[in-house]
């Protein structure tokens, strides 16, 4: 389970890291539709120029990133593939009913593409901001739609006890796994049937410690007076400085490259 | 049934920024029937240690030996050695999940797939080894009991199992000081009876110094010190520099020595320090 690297932030102090996160999310926003956007494997450039320089500058490699791939392998292995056979054009090679196109190779090649690098660039998002400013960013985005009836405030702290919760489930799936497979507990063979029979005694206690602290957390909340988002502060107060500034320039410029690209090449 | 520890290093995380080094080369060899003890300070890696005797984490390097068998070899029989060696974790109440007492202690013994009469006549013997009144509280489902009850209930569903080693990771942590003394002394009366060796892992220096024979030091993911305890308390300042104690009567001992006073410093109860200093008031009255 901790292999897991989608959604792990790794802390760090590097330009990227300093950046305002609601830079980072409108950022990211942004070059998730140009990925969409780009209709040639030239257009690629830009993006992975992006990620490049975002790599250099926030100090994570590129290996690490791809690691969070894993887990999405066969979503991308089968998007490659359904491209492949599915459209039509001039054939290559005949599998029995399946006719492989080339046209159909260039669309699985470049739709495989966009995912990875939907995935790795988005995936920049989280391993470098905290959760805790990532939802300040989300809250103070969200602002603005108070008027509309959207609970920003609320939304934001649902989310940051959600994201505060996950390590701590995890360890606490590790532990009692582990403390039931001391007294013999099997969690590997068997059908599916029994496999999720087994899972009871792992199950059972899980949720009841999280609601334990689920209750616990509440009072704690209560006893230092907390009562949702009206008229609250913050200790650390959200500022663009000049690097947001001049991320948003950088970033606007690939954008621009990129849409002249499209009718250059 | 004895363990030898060899070499052992475990890394957490390998190949990540997160990777931690929580054992460092440990060599440890636990002979049939002694009653050890394990100290360090909080985060030096006595849980990942006791985790590796008996199966339940890798070592990254270096082997666990137990009768001669190398528990990471193919062909280990990891459940059996799991049933051998018992391992009752820190808060074990927190994996209590049957409807009733009964049925949770039975766990472990089914799980070994014993025959119901054996399982059955198991479960009354732990449940009553721990101090609990089996047809009080069989029945009852194991959330409505008292904190102290609960955590008796967790280590009966361990000793049901019959294990030959019995690992505890604090097992008083949290209870009040009768619950703490009962539970201790239960520990004892058990490793009497049935004879079996026993690891008790504890941030309390007076229970250590009272029950256990050996103590192993653990600090920084290494075990910097092990032999008597006796030998292990003399010195004051190399378990203080690393946030660790004494007890306190030997501490006591020990600054009486430092006043001059000619007496014994290697004490571990109070009943022996009061008849090291009964003995050091008579030579003076005598001199």
């Amino acid at each position: 389970m901790r292999e897991i690297t989608i959604g792990q932030y790794i802390p760090g102090n590097s330009a990227v890291h300093r950046l305002d996160p609601r830079t980072k999310i409108i950022v990211t926003l942004f070059y998730m539709i140009l990925l969409f956007l780009l209709n040639n494997f030239q257009g690629y450039v830009f993006p992975v120029a992006f990620i490049v320089l975002a790599s250099v500058l926030s100090g994570i490699s590129i290996k690490y990133m791809l690691k969070g791939l894993r887990p999405l392998i066969f979503i991308i292995a089968l998007t490659f593939i359904l491209n492949i056979f599915m459209i039509k054009g001039r054939i290559l090679y005949e599998i029995g009913p399946l006719d492989l196109t080339y046209e159909g190779l260039y669309q699985g090649a470049f739709m495989a593409i966009r995912l990875v690098l939907l995935i790795v660039g988005t995936s920049l998002l989280t391993l470098t901001t905290s959760p805790i400013s990532l939802t300040d960013g989300i809250e103070k985005l969200l602002s603005p739609f108070k008027k509309l009836g959207i609970p920003a405030h609320e939304l934001a702290m649902m989310m940051t006890i959600a994201l505060r919760f996950i390590p701590t489930l995890l360890e606490e799936t590790d532990k009692i796994m582990k403390a039931q497979m001391a007294r013999g507990a099997d969690f590997e063979s068997g059908n599916i049937i029994k496999r999720a029979k087994n899972m009871v005694p792992l199950l059972v206690p899980l949720f009841i410690s999280a609601f334990r602290r689920a209750d616990e957390l509440a009072m704690a909340m209560e006893a230092r007076c907390y009562r949702g988002g009206e008229n609250r502060t913050r200790m650390k107060e959200l500022k663009m400085t000049s690097l947001d500034y001049m991320t948003y320039v950088i970033f606007s410029t690939i954008v621009l490259g990129a849409l002249i690209s499209r009718y250059l090449w | 049934m004895s363990i030898i520890v060899k070499n052992l290093t475990h890394v957490y995380m390998p190949g990540t920024p997160f990777e931690s080094t929580a054992l460092k080369d440990i060599n440890w060899k636990i002979e049939d029937g002694e009653f050890w003890g394990l100290i360090g300070h909080t985060g030096s890696g006595k849980s990942t240690l006791i985790q590796h005797l008996n199966g339940l984490l890798k070592p990254t390097a270096g082997e666990i030996i137990i009768d001669g068998e190398n528990l990471h070899a193919k062909s280990a029989r990891l459940k059996e050695i799991r049933q051998k060696i018992g391992l009752v974790f820190q808060y074990p109440e927190h994996q209590l999940f049957e409807e009733t007492v009964e049925k949770d202690v039975a766990f472990g013994p089914k799980n070994m797939g014993l025959p119901e009469d054996v399982v059955g006549k198991r479960v009354r013997e732990a449940i009553e080894q721990v101090g609990l009144n089996y047809d009080a509280v069989k029945d009852k489902s194991p959330f409505e009991l008292s904190g102290g009850q609960m955590r008796r209930v967790a280590i009966a569903g361990v000793l049901a199992m019959n294990p030959e080693v019995l690992i505890l990771d604090e097992p008083t942590a949290g209870l009040d000081p009768l619950g703490r003394d009962e539970i201790l002394e239960e520990i004892v009366a058990l490793r009497k009876k049935r004879n079996i060796t026993v690891i008790l892992v504890s941030h309390s220096m007076e229970d250590i110094a009272r029950l256990v024979d050996k103590i192993a030091v653990m600090h920084r993911g290494k075990m910097i010190k092990q032999g008597s305890s006796r030998e292990i308390f003399r010195d004051y300042k190399g378990l203080t520099s690393i946030g660790l104690g004494i007890p306190q009567i030997t501490e006591l001992m020990m600054r009486l020595r430092e006043r001059g006073k000619d007496v014994a410093c290697d004490v571990l109860t109070v009943e022996e320090a009061r008849a090291e200093i009964l003995k050091a008031l008579r030579r003076k009255g005598s001199a």
